[in-house]
């Protein structure tokens, strides 16, 4: 009986802490595998063939999450040209801050989208004829890159199609492009200096290196649960053995 | 008898205290990474100045590899001075938080200066 009554408490113990330690191995692995989903997202893939943007996008819904970073192909006219300053420019080897042109584009199949035209010149082109766009599709910033001005209408702090709602009667499609190529519909392309359209990668799930330290330190309290039954029997060694080195100390005269 | 009990009292506090300085220096460093993380990190992430956020992305890998030195330097400060289970857990978690650590950090000194001045009465 009085064996029962020891083992059991020290058996429960030894039970919990591996359960405790076996959930801090899943999280461990559950924080590898969001390393992993990290290392995928950041790579750049092929970009699929191009699409026809009403094809995989509608004026008046959010953006569908598949449609983003798509090459879309679309035809119609410019209406209203915006500017968009301070705006963070990468990829091809370039980081700058530059200031962009941004119009409206009154698609002919119905609606409109705000088109990323380029670097923005000291006079704006005049472009009254359809052109053909072909461009990267983006989600909507969320971030303004410049302090929002009440006055100015034409300027936008940050590229959303929600800036430019109370301005047009037409019904917007969510996000923007930044056009690769521009032409009429005669196929002339229209010069304008344009500015990389990379791959939009994923920030929402965080860093490699981030996730890599969660695994070490999940693991880490995983192996020191398991240590949790040991516990007092290792406090009192540790504390013997500090004793045990002193000269003239032997474990006879140690009462603890 | 006495003599022995001394020097093995003063070789038990000796262990304790380089135990307890490695404590007190992880502790300290992981005050400061957390008050980073909590106070500029953090905020700069999902409050304001978003755009310099990038500026301060070091913060948390640093306190994130140097967390785990931390939970190693409380749990074998705690061991060493026979500090109970739930303080231990109690130690361990401090790390995580601003301040909680420079409490524990201050309260490990506290504990071995105690200790000390016992030996010595």
């Amino acid at each position: 009986m009085k064996i029962t009554n020891s083992v059991f408490p020290k058996l429960a113990q030894v039970i919990a802490a591996l359960l405790i330690s076996l959930i801090f191995v899943e999280l461990g692995i559950w924080q590898l595998h969001r390393a992993q989903d990290v290392q995928i997202a950041n790579k750049v893939r092929p970009d699929l063939p191009v699409i026809s943007l009403t094809e995989i996008s509608s004026a008046g819904i959010n953006l569908p999450p598949h449609a983003a970073n798509r090459i879309v192909k679309f035809r119609g006219q410019y209406v209203k040209t915006y500017s968009a300053p301070n705006q963070t420019v990468r990829g091809e080897g370039i980081n700058k801050k530059i200031s962009l042109e941004v119009r409206l584009l009154k698609l002919t199949s119905g609606g409109a989208i705000l088109v990323v035209r380029g670097a923005e010149g000291l006079k704006p082109q005049s472009i009254v004829d359809e052109v053909v766009i072909t461009g990267r599709l983006y989600p909507r910033q969320s971030a303004d890159s410049a302090v929002p001005n009440s006055a100015s209408t034409n300027l936008l702090a940050r590229i959303d199609p929600a800036l430019v709602a109370g301005q047009t009667k037409l019904t917007l499609f969510d996000g923007y492009v930044i056009a690769r190529t521009e032409n009429t519909i005669y196929g002339q392309g229209i010069i304008q200096d344009r500015i990389p359209s990379p791959q939009l990668k994923s920030k929402s799930i965080g860093y490699y290196w981030q996730h890599i330290t969660y695994v070490f330190i999940w693991w880490l309290l995983a192996a020191l649960v398991l240590m949790v039954p040991f516990y007092d029997r290792m406090k009192e060694r540790g504390a013997k053995s500090a004793i045990l080195r002193t000269p003239g100390v032997n474990e006879d005269k140690v009462g603890i | 008898m006495s003599n022995t009990h001394n020097s093995a009292s003063s070789a038990y506090l000796k262990s304790l205290h380089s135990s307890m300085m490695r404590f007190r220096i992880m502790a300290i460093w992981c005050g400061v990474m957390s008050m980073l993380l909590w106070f500029v990190n953090v905020p700069t992430h999902y409050l304001f100045l978003k755009s310099t956020h990038h500026y301060f992305t070091w913060i948390a890998l640093v306190h994130g590899f140097t967390y785990p030195i931390y939970v190693l330097a409380a749990f074998f400060y705690c061991l060493k001075a026979r500090k109970s289970l739930a303080s231990t857990v109690l130690f361990i978690l401090a790390g995580t938080l601003p301040i909680a650590s420079f409490v524990a950090e201050r309260r490990a000194l506290k504990d071995f200066q105690s200790q000390q001045s016992q030996k010595d009465s």
